[in-house]
């Protein structure tokens, strides 16, 4: 339990130094293409994050997928994070209450 | 008296400035609002402290590197793994400042590590697109940072003393909540069909390497894959994904 505050700390620091890199840096430029290689960090460690757990955890199966379908949609229309997961969590639970 | 005069002066367009960045974020409030509740449940249900869960929020105050740390050190990933996840996560800050850094003033230069700390994805964005139309500054940049900080602080801890009041949290599957707000910054980034075969290797892997390695190992090589494919696919254009 208290070995996860220094964890805490430490990934603090590393967030902290990312922040601050780019405007010690200066103006170098950096090549295009690991510019973009740099983009797809996100959407791959948001992948990475979301699918396991849609793909097994809390619930039935067929809540999750729907939920995060659902959830989807609405981010999607609507982009309002609140509302995504708010029917997504509807969505899951009136699912999952029917099974 | 002169000298008095125009640091008055100074400090007056400062707070303007600051008090217009913090006033910009207010739209995002309700969605850092339900970051911060649901966050903070999600660390307490994984078996994060108190004080641990509002560390989360103070000191990194970053949200997808927050949920990470407590997903895989909750999961068991090994130390190394976890921070080396975080520093993949936070990576796209280094842009940020190199973007920001040619265009701030001069004077922003002393307190850059002021303005670092609290800068993320949303106010550097509005920062961005202010100062590429010739206005906007370093104070904007942290009253920004500051408004979403604050929030951020007093939602984590609404979180706290709302989750310790829900009876189970993980029987009604509070859980979930946690892969619907990854796929909720996923989705609007999904738009090249670059973005997408990424999304697909990183997924993929992931449910793959998870059977074999540990939870933080199986993320990394999933991630550092995807990105490698992703680079490999993106020969042409100035962007692939926006992120």
């Amino acid at each position: 339990m208290t070995s996860w505050l220094w964890l805490i700390v430490a990934a603090a620091l590393i967030t902290f130094a990312t922040r601050l890199a780019g405007f010690q840096l200066g103006e170098q430029r950096l090549h295009p293409r690991l510019r973009r290689a740099l983009d797809y960090i996100p959407v791959a460690a948001f992948a990475a994050l979301a699918i396991p757990d849609v793909a097994s955890g809390a619930g039935a199966f067929p809540a999750r997928v729907l939920g995060a379908l659902v959830a989807s949609l609405i981010i999607l229309r609507f982009g309002v994070l609140w509302g995504g997961l708010a029917a997504g969590m509807s969505a899951f639970w009136i699912i999952g209450s029917l099974w | 008296m002169m000298v008095a005069a125009i640091r008055v002066l100074a400090m007056r367009s400062d707070w303007s400035e600051l008090r217009r960045g913090a006033l910009m974020m207010l739209p995002l409030w309700p969605g850092v609002t339900a970051f911060g509740i649901a966050f903070a449940v999600l660390a307490r249900t994984t078996g994060f402290s108190v004080l641990e869960t509002q560390a989360l929020s103070m000191l990194l105050f970053a949200g997808s590197a927050q949920l990470a740390i407590v997903t895989l050190a909750g999961g068991g990933a090994g130390t190394a793994a976890v921070l080396l996840t975080v520093l993949l996560l936070n990576l796209r800050h280094v842009l940020y400042g190199l973007s920001l850094n040619a265009r701030l003033q001069p004077e922003d230069g002393t307190r850059r590590p002021l303005l670092a700390f609290f800068m993320t994805d949303e106010s550097y964005g509005v920062t961005m697109r202010e100062l590429l139309a010739g206005r906007g500054s370093g104070s904007m940049l942290l009253g920004a940072g500051l408004s979403l900080y604050a929030c951020l602080s007093v939602t984590t801890l609404a979180g706290i003393l709302f989750g310790a009041l829900l009876p189970n949290p993980e029987r009604i599957g509070l859980n979930f909540i946690f892969p619907l707000m990854f796929l909720s910054l996923l989705v609007p980034l999904l738009r090249s069909w670059q973005a997408l075969v990424v999304t697909a290797c990183s997924g993929g892997s992931i449910l793959a390497l998870r059977e074999v390695a540990n939870p933080g190992v199986a993320f990394l090589c999933a991630v550092l894959l995807a990105v490698v494919v992703g680079m490999l696919l993106d020969t042409r254009g100035p962007r692939g994904a926006d992120a």
